[in-house]
Formats: C-alpha cells, sequence, structure tokens
C-alpha cells in the first residue's frame, strides 16, 4: 500500500509573543486540514511532538473531541521524522486511513540545555558537570570530521547558509527573513569551531 | 586536609602516576567501551571485562567551546568562563573517547596528531577538595 502525504501547513516559524505552542500547532494543523480538504472529523490518527507542550494531545480540545486515537512522542531533533513514520504506520496497519503528525514548540533563547539529571539520557552526571552535553559542540565536531573526510573547505559551510538566509528571504513562514551576505556569515563570531554563529541562527 | 576526588568513580584510575581510562571489553567480539558498560553495544552481548586503556591516541575531531555551557549540568565558573577544547580521541582499542582538551587554540589543534591523557583539577567542593577530570593533550613533537 501507498501512503501519500495529502495536506500540509505551517504556522510562521518564530517566538511570537502572545502566542502559545500549542496556539501554533493548532493553526498549522487546521492549514494542513484545509490544505487536504478534509475536515478535523475526517481525521482517524493523530500523533504530535514536542519538547516544550507537555501533552500536545490536549490540543484535541480545540480541534474537536472526535474520539480518535492520539500519540504523544518526543526523540529530540528527529521528532518531526518519527512523527511521521508513526503516522504512516498507522495506514500502513490499517488503522486509519487518514493520520496527521503535528510538530509544535517554543523554545527559549540560547542553546537546548539538557537539564539536570543525565541519567535520562544514559550518561552519566560528570559528562554534562564538565561540559561536554551541549548539542552546537556534537554538531561542530561532526562538521569537522566530514569536512576532513571529504576535502571540504569551512568557506563551503558559508555558502550554504546564504543559500538558507536567501531562501528564508523569500519564505513568509520562515524563522529568519534577511539576506546574509557570505562576508557578514564568515566574519560572525565562532561559537563552536568551525560553526558560527550564522551557520546555527 | 583538601583532598584530590575523581570527578566519578570508575572512570579512571586515580591516584596515579600515569593514569589510564577504564573501559569495557566484549569477550565475545572484542568491542572496546568507554565508559566502562555491562553489555555489548556492537553485538549485543551481555557480559563484559574491565579493561585500563591507552593513555595515547590520534585526534579524530575537535571542537571549541566559546560560550558556557547551559547550567545544569556545567558545574563550572560562567561568570569567569574561559573557552575549553573538545575532542573525539581514537585510541589504539578502537574506542573513540569524547573528552576536554587542555589547549583551546584552534592553531595548535589538528586531525590525526597525537594525544596523551592527563588527569587534572576542573574545580573544588564546597570543602576545598579539588574535583578530578580526565583530558588530552597534544604530544610534545
Amino acid at each position: 500500500m501507498d501512503v501519500a502525504i495529502i495536506g500540509i501547513g505551517l504556522h510562521p516559524f518564530g517566538r511570537h509573543e502572545g502566542v502559545s505552542a500549542m496556539e501554533m500547532g493548532v493553526v498549522a494543523a487546521n492549514r494542513a486540514l484545509a490544505d487536504a480538504g478534509i475536515r478535523w472529523s475526517d481525521v482517524q490518527h493523530a500523533c504530535a511532538g514536542s519538547l516544550e507542550v507537555l501533552q500536545p494531545d490536549t490540543m484535541n480540545k480545540f480541534m474537536g473531541l472526535t474520539g480518535i486515537p492520539f500519540t504523544n512522542l518526543f526523540n529530540g531533533c528527529a521528532t518531526g521524522g518519527n512523527l511521521l513514520l508513526s503516522a504512516g504506520h498507522a495506514i500502513l496497519a490499517g488503522a486509519a486511513d487518514v493520520a496527521i503528525a503535528v510538530g509544535l514548540d517554543k523554545h527559549p533563547r540560547g542553546a537546548f540545555s539538557v537539564g539536570d539529571d543525565l541519567a535520562g539520557l544514559g550518561l552519566g552526571q560528570w559528562y554534562g558537570e564538565i561540559g561536554l552535553a551541549v548539542n552546537p559542540q556534537f554538531f561542530a565536531m561532526k562538521t569537522r570530521r566530514y569536512l576532513h573526510d571529504h576535502g571540504i573547505g569551512e568557506d563551503c559551510l558559508h555558502r550554504v547558509a546564504v543559500k538558507a538566509f536567501e531562501n528564508g528571504a523569500r519564505n513568509p513562514d520562515a524563522w529568519r527573513r534577511k539576506a546574509l551576505s557570505y562576508e557578514e556569515i564568515a566574519a560572525s563570531p565562532m561559537v563552536c569551531d568551525p560553526l558560527r554563529k550564522y551557520h546555527f541562527y | 586536609m583538601a583532598q584530590q576526588i575523581p570527578i566519578q568513580e570508575g572512570l579512571f584510575t586515580w591516584p596515579s602516576a600515569a593514569p589510564r581510562l577504564l573501559g569495557s571489553r566484549c569477550p565475545g567480539c572484542g568491542e572496546v567501551s568507554f565508559p566502562a558498560q555491562g553489555s555489548c553495544p556492537a553485538c549485543t552481548g551481555t557480559e563484559t571485562e574491565e579493561v585500563p586503556l591507552a593513555r595515547e591516541g590520534t585526534l579524530w575531531t575537535w571542537t571549541i567551546q566559546r560560550f558556557p555551557p547551559p547550567a545544569p549540568p556545567f558545574v563550572g565558573d560562567r561568570e569567569a568562563f574561559e573557552p575549553f577544547g573538545v575532542g573525539y580521541v581514537e585510541l589504539p582499542e578502537g574506542v573513540r573517547v569524547e573528552s576536554r582538551l587542555t589547549v583551546n587554540d584552534p592553531d595548535q589543534l589538528a586531525i590525526g596528531m597525537k594525544m596523551e591523557l592527563v588527569v587534572e583539577a576542573f574545580d573544588r567542593d564546597a570543602a576545598g577538595n579539588e574535583r578530578m577530570g580526565f583530558a588530552f593533550r597534544p604530544v610534545a613533537a
């Protein structure tokens, strides 16, 4: 059996003042339904994921209490991909003809904190205490090795960022909507070598 | 009297003039892990044995942590923060160990360079004891 994406929706990305993550999720879900030309009552299985929202399934009181299974899942940066997988599996299993996957969040500024209990990540507390449990650090080291293995220069990172900001400037839903020059990106402060501020931003 | 206390028991031999990291080896397939764990991530075996790891390896990748890590869990000084090096050091046993580095100057770091283990004071506890952590430093050419 084939599974097809029949509608997508997005709330503009950002820390919008006075708008909760769940409210943004509801807007996105309704836009996806409108895009597909269906109503919430046509959806037979839902799954949602968030870092900041404790129980995203409670958005069903805004969408409609239709009695469908509504699963919450969280897999860090892979949450969105796993939501799609989960919705697709519900269809492949024959449990639903139409399923929806909703990702929603509103993070505070700054690098993510892994919190004060690393046992929940299968790690010793010492690992975080000495400053090793930091996301940008991890991605910087992966990037450094990738550049090394494939003979790629750091200038390539600047060019990727130029492309991303250019696309953002054209997209009304994007997080950053201002194009930046190669020079601005290359001169931005180093965060975790070789990654600079505008490689993340 | 103030003492030197390892940041975590079982991570490395201490006190020692030539400290070694303590890993685990799977008797079934030979896979080595650090920190030591009771099962094998390679062959799914459920028994391992403790093994002291080589003190020298090569730098597999690196970065400089230039902003104070979020606290918690970081317990270092965030006000007087000094950027520090972090890397993966590949040991002869095949395991790559993620570690702080003793240098934070990009010009002194390169993939493939030889590194050796040191145990150094990371901070002090409330009683004034030095808390000892491990790091790797470049081997003088």
